[in-house]
């Protein structure tokens, strides 16, 4: 590997920046020199560094204190933590180090006035070594059909997407590679395995590190994108996944890093089965439905036992608001996406038409229902994932599941996940190839048949047949996911299945804005809230 | 265990001088601190206080850092305790070292109640144990 720590000198004196930079290359450092505050933010801006070597003044008069000024411009760029600093100035009092120190962590505090050579070397890769802790000799193993420049096009960077000619894709591979050598600073090498796209836009790889001592060490999944998403993940981890974490099997956090503008979680599986792990979408596609009953079984009984048993008591809650927040998607959004489907005709009286249905039958447009709605239903909230999707659930050999991706986990409707889940199936699952449009009509019709209360559930089963195997397999993990809905609100008496379809609708919509979707995956999902908004008689009120 | 639970944060103040040592009690405890005391760099005492009251954070006042103090902030350090060194001749070089040792925070003898207080206030908030990366991250390299 040819990856060498990379410093910035800032200085003001010439003489300083030439020295320093003669030293630090001669010691097997990348240098870059800057003279001034404003050269040293924009080196900063363009490129990554490990450590920075700050001088105090930076212009020649007397007082001047630009150096400390820089230190809290990191702090405020959230930089400091990703980028290690050293101090070096002729000009040190005891409360510019105490202020160094305590208010910015910095590495260390040096005086020009009995400066080293080789004692500044030593100490630059003593911090290197046991600060910055970085592995820069990691051999990286990519995957083929998806390198790094291909992988961090998922990602959304300090508010702005990752393009193929965006500037700051070339920045992003960089810091991606860094974070790695820093993640896995033990290993030796790494075998990267391409996973999925994270939550908004964010990027999800399964690694196997290999180590000198040990060779292969366990598979690991790396959730990595912009710093401030992956920080809320991670508290949402402490808070809302850690305390809640038993038995055998569970998903720990084993480390977390940053760059200057990534960070990365390194997920373990703990328990996995040989560490054959597959996410459910690939799982769904090979097993069949009793092996995927069982897998359901095991996510929402066992792996997701103690967040459903710490349900509060039975309270109204505010449905709308709830997957509102959760999705936080303005109507016009999805009116824009819905204006660009081309086989959808909405006509003047607020219903829909399809052109590959027979029949120019109409159906409600529900996005005019949703505008200002307000359902408060008497339910459980708890601590719930927030995005089940069938990428972020993992289940190995044994159809034993675990979790990641925490980035929307916290506390809401109890019905969240299975809901989410029931759409993943029906809207992502069954393929575009899988069902036309007509048979996704008489299933959806089919699965709100005359049924208003859970207790009716059971009845599912005898409303529909077909002789089409994905959407009989769709159908029947469907339904199991109502039965776990029911289980999950049995205690309430209310027994009314509308909150559950509240939860569908809303994860009707959001579907229509998955990009990434075929148009007949996305009509499914429109037709669904549109079956769910009659259901619920939102027209009528 | 750090005893981050208790309302009441402890403090184990070391300090050879009775005036500074009772001097920084009174302001630790009017500061809403449990304060304990010792009077010595004896090891078994200090290591039964370390062991014994678990405290949150560790305040050593001194006139000098010599061989004695070095010895004892080492030892302090390495049961992972955070302490606040107060001292008299403090040059550049030894604040240096201290920190560089990890020392929480140093500040030169004489100094204000008040600000004893504000010190001991600003480490404890920056020890707490939060669910931010950065906090781990500050842990970590420390």
């Amino acid at each position: 590997m040819n990856r060498k720590g990379r410093i910035l000198i800032v200085d003001d004196q010439e003489h300083w920046r030439k020295a320093l930079v003669e030293i630090l290359e001669r010691g097997g450092f990348h240098t870059d020199s800057a003279s001034s505050t404003s050269e040293a933010l924009e080196c900063l801006q363009k490129y990554l560094y490990h450590l920075l070597v700050l001088d105090i003044r930076l212009v020649d008069i007397a007082g001047n204190k630009e150096g400390m000024g820089l230190l809290g411009e990191l702090e405020r760029r959230g930089l400091s933590e990703a980028t290690k600093v050293i101090m070096l100035s002729a000009y040190g009092t005891q409360e510019y180090m105490r202020t160094s120190f305590t208010e910015y962590n910095v590495m260390d505090f040096l005086s020009k006035d009995d400066f080293d050579n080789e004692e500044f070397l030593r100490e630059v890769r003593k911090i290197f070594s046991e600060k910055v802790k970085i592995n820069l000799a990691l051999d990286i193993h990519w995957p083929q059909a998806s390198r790094p420049e291909q992988i961090v096009l998922t990602l959304n960077v300090d508010g702005t997407s990752v393009h193929h000619d965006s500037p700051l894709r070339s920045q992003v591979v960089v810091e991606l590679e860094d974070l790695f050598c820093r993640l896995f600073r033990q290993a030796k090498s790494v075998l990267v395995r391409p996973s999925t796209a994270g939550w908004s836009g964010t990027g999800v790889l399964r690694a196997l590190p290999f180590y000198p001592t040990g060779g292969g060490g366990y598979e690991v999944i790396v959730k990595f994108g912009d710093f401030h998403k992956i920080e809320e993940e991670y508290r949402n981890f402490t808070e809302y996944v850690q305390p809640f974490l038993g038995g055998e099997r569970n998903t720990t956090i084993i480390a977390m890093r940053r760059t200057p503008h990534l960070a990365g979680i390194m997920y373990s599986l703990l328990g996995t089965t040989n560490d054959q792990v597959v996410d459910f979408g690939e799982f769904y596609h090979h097993a069949d439905i009793f092996q995927i009953k069982e897998a359901l079984d095991r996510l929402f009984w066992h792996t997701c036992k103690a967040w459903y048993a710490s349900r509060g008591q039975l309270e109204l809650v505010d449905l709308t608001a709830d997957y509102q927040r959760l999705f936080s998607y303005p109507l016009e959004t999805i009116k824009h996406v819905l204006s660009d489907q081309q086989n959808i005709a909405v006509r003047d009286d607020q219903k829909l038409s399809f052109k590959s249905l027979p029949g120019n039958r109409a159906f409600t447009d529900p996005l005019p229902m949703i505008d200002g709605l307000s359902v408060v239903y008497p339910t459980y909230c708890c601590i719930t994932h927030g995005d089940f999707n069938h990428h972020n659930l993992l289940v190995d050999s044994d159809g034993n599941m675990w979790l990641v991706d925490f980035q929307g986990t916290g506390p809401g409707h109890i019905l969240r996940d299975v809901a989410s889940l029931d759409s993943a199936v029906r809207f992502q699952l069954l393929t575009a190839e899988e069902a036309t449009l007509e048979e996704r009509l008489r299933m959806e019709e089919a699965l709100l048949d005359n049924i208003q209360r859970f207790s009716q559930v059971d009845q599912l089963m005898n409303k529909f047949s077909t002789t089409n195997r994905a959407l009989a397999k769709a159908h029947a993990t469907v339904i199991h996911l109502r039965t776990v809905a029911r289980k999950l609100v049995e205690a309430n008496p209310d027994d009314d299945i509308s909150e559950y379809y509240i939860a569908l609708l809303y994860n009707a919509l959001n579907t229509l804005r998955f990009s990434s979707l075929s148009s007949i995956q996305r009509e499914h999902a429109l037709l669904c809230a549109s079956l769910l908004a009659d259901r619920l008689g939102l027209g009528s009120q | 265990m750090k005893n981050y639970g208790s309302k009441r944060r402890c403090i184990l103040l070391i300090d050879h001088q009775s005036y500074w040592r009772e001097l920084s009690r009174q302001a630790l405890q009017s500061g809403g601190f449990c304060v304990r005391t010792l009077a010595t760099y004896n090891q078994a005492p200090l290591q039964a206080c370390l062991k014994g009251e678990n405290p949150d954070l560790v305040v050593l006042g001194c006139t000098r850092i010599g061989d004695e103090e070095q010895r004892l902030i080492e030892q302090v350090l390495d049961r992972k305790q955070h302490l606040v060194v107060l001292s008299a001749s403090l040059s550049l070089q030894i604040m240096r070292s201290l920190f560089l040792l990890g020392v929480d925070d140093i500040e030169d003898k004489p100094y204000d109640a008040k600000h004893l207080v504000k010190i001991v206030d600003q480490v404890l908030a920056s020890i707490a144990p939060r669910n931010s990366y950065q906090t781990v991250e500050r842990a970590s390299v420390r």
